[in-house]
């Protein structure tokens, strides 16, 4: 992103800025590299010879051998449809009910107790009893997923709900918006801005506890079974190519997500100035 | 807070706000009672079932004895490491951007894996026992602080790092007066992610753990098929939780105190 918030005087140049994100670059390669070396050689220590941890050399290449066959794709694509499905089901529903629950000051007291009991039940826990009714299913890592996902969305929303801000409103009438405009221009941006931060925190979530539900409930064919798998039949090198690949999991979905921040909230003060 | 009474003027306010916070929950209990009441399904016991048998299980038979108060400890000797880890290392890295930057692949890495797939290598590590348990707890809640303390003490005010700079005040102090205190909301924010993720780490080791604890105590019930211990479990956990919940907010608004003051002010010193 072009960098138009410089100020005159104070601003480093072009070059300096191009210099200063080698330099970060070069620094964050050789972390990383020192971090695969580190690995490299705790892995030849005793402690782990006797937990049989593998060396990333042996991790990788059990994973690029796994990149190849067809459970690999199939478990990783289904842990990441029943977390799509999940957090789509939560915005869905936790999105609409947050907002009118914050349009309304009778609403908000009504169920605030409610909702502030229901949400410090760790989702988790209630894995046996979706496991009791809907076995070691899909359906029942959706279910316990959505259970965790959906109250930072619906909290944040009724948040949304409550403040926003009438002068907007006013101005938006003033100018005879039609309704078109007026939700593409300040109903979306205004919630936007509230609801986010629970979106971020509501995928994180979700992907935790969808990993934590497969593996609890041990749903055939996902992420979390194979991980479970690898463990109980003392297969370290493909137990650390999953963790690998979850961790791969977990940084696509941040990286993305800090992407379409940059698109979605650019304006928004918390995102000025930053490149 | 509704009223704009002190010393309880609003009497009547008060108590209208209090029953608009209690006539759901209250409907919901009665309404759950009264549809569960003689149920013969095997996965929901009636209500009043469960009430019985939690009373005999975690309070008559000492349950909360054997299986809560581990929890309880397990959660807070973890968290307590956590928080402590997240706010040293975080303070470090926040006042030294060079190494902020340079860890950043691995704090982000760190945020980022989904937690519980570290399970099956913390269980090669340290089998099933309370170390396992400790250090997922540990290290899973670590990264939200930590991330949040980076961001708390590198967002502190420039001129009161000058004028700390300026008097020549001691690092301690500079930590303890400037940077802890401005830091502190941003910390808080952080902590109260992580205790979220450090009872969901909690319920999901112990789950896989040795015998001890709530979470081994709803598994154990739902692998012998005990419906009526199990949904007992999962009613303590509620109150559990909640209670704890409860208790952070407490300690945040005495802690904080001042910075909710502030905000009040600066948004036009109400209450």
């Amino acid at each position: 992103m072009a960098n138009e918030t410089t100020t005159a005087g104070s601003a480093p140049s072009d070059s300096g800025l191009k210099r200063a994100a080698y330099r970060n670059l070069l620094l964050q390669a050789t972390t990383v590299g020192l971090f695969f070396a580190a690995w490299h050689l705790f892995s030849l220590s005793g402690f782990a010879v006797r937990a049989e941890m593998p060396g990333p050399g042996g991790s990788l290449a059990r994973l690029w051998e796994l990149l190849f066959t067809g459970d690999y794709w199939r478990a990783l694509g289904t842990t990441v449809r029943s977390w799509a499905t999940a957090l789509a089901i939560c915005v869905v529903v936790g999105i609409p009910c947050g907002l009118l629950i914050g349009r309304s000051r009778r609403a908000f007291d009504s169920t605030k107790f409610v909702i502030d009991f229901l949400r410090t039940i760790p989702s988790l826990a209630i894995v046996p009893l979706t496991l009791l009714l809907f076995g070691q299913t899909v359906t029942m890592v959706v279910v316990v997923c959505c259970l965790a996902a959906v109250w930072p969305l619906l909290i944040q929303s009724i948040y949304a709900g409550q403040h926003a801000d009438p002068d907007l409103h006013r101005v938006a009438r003033s100018f005879r918006l039609g309704w078109m405009d007026r939700i593409r221009y300040v109903l979306v941006p205004e919630a936007l801005a509230f609801i986010w931060p629970g979106l971020r925190l509501a995928v994180t979530a979700a992907l935790l506890v969808t990993i934590g539900a497969e593996l609890v409930g041990s749903a055939r064919g996902t992420l979390g079974y194979r991980l479970l798998e690898a463990q109980v039949l003392n297969q370290p090198d493909t137990l650390y190519a999953y963790v690998l690949t979850a961790c791969a999991l977990g940084l696509a979905v941040n990286g993305a997500l800090t992407l379409i921040q940059r698109r979605l909230l650019w304006w928004h003060p918390s995102m000025r100035g930053r490149s | 807070m509704s009223g704009k009474g002190r010393n309880g003027v609003d009497v009547p306010g008060r108590i209208l706000g209090f029953l608009w916070n209690a006539w759901l929950p209250v409907v919901l209990l009665c309404a759950i009672w009264f549809a569960s009441a003689g149920s013969q399904s095997f996965f929901f016991p009636s209500l009043e079932r469960v009430v019985a048998a939690t009373w005999q299980i975690w309070f008559a038979g000492g349950g909360i004895v054997t299986d809560l108060v581990p929890s309880l400890m397990r959660l807070l000797a973890g968290y307590a490491v956590a928080v402590l880890a997240g706010i040293l290392f975080g303070t470090i890295m926040g006042l030294v951007p060079v190494m902020e930057v340079a860890a950043r692949p691995v704090t982000e890495a760190a945020r980022a894996v989904p937690g519980a797939a570290l399970l099956p290598i913390s269980m090669m590590f340290f089998g099933t026992g309370e170390a396992m348990k400790l250090s997922m707890i540990a290290f899973i809640s670590t990264w939200p602080i930590l991330l949040n303390t980076i961001e708390g003490v590198r967002s502190v005010d420039p001129t009161l790092r000058s004028v700390m700079e300026t008097y020549h005040i001691r690092p301690w102090h500079r930590f303890r007066y400037g940077f802890l205190p401005a830091a502190a909301p941003q910390v808080f924010a952080g902590a109260r992610i992580s205790f979220a993720v450090a009872v969901a780490v909690m319920v999901i080791v112990e789950m896989f753990g040795t015998p001890g604890g709530i979470g081994f105590f709803i598994r154990h019930a739902q692998q012998t098929f005990q419906v009526v211990p199990m949904w007992t479990g999962l009613v303590m956990l509620g109150f559990f939780g909640y209670a704890l919940n409860l208790l952070f907010r407490v300690l945040e608004k005495r802690i904080l105190h001042w910075h909710y003051a502030m905000v009040a002010h600066s948004q036009g010193g109400q209450q």
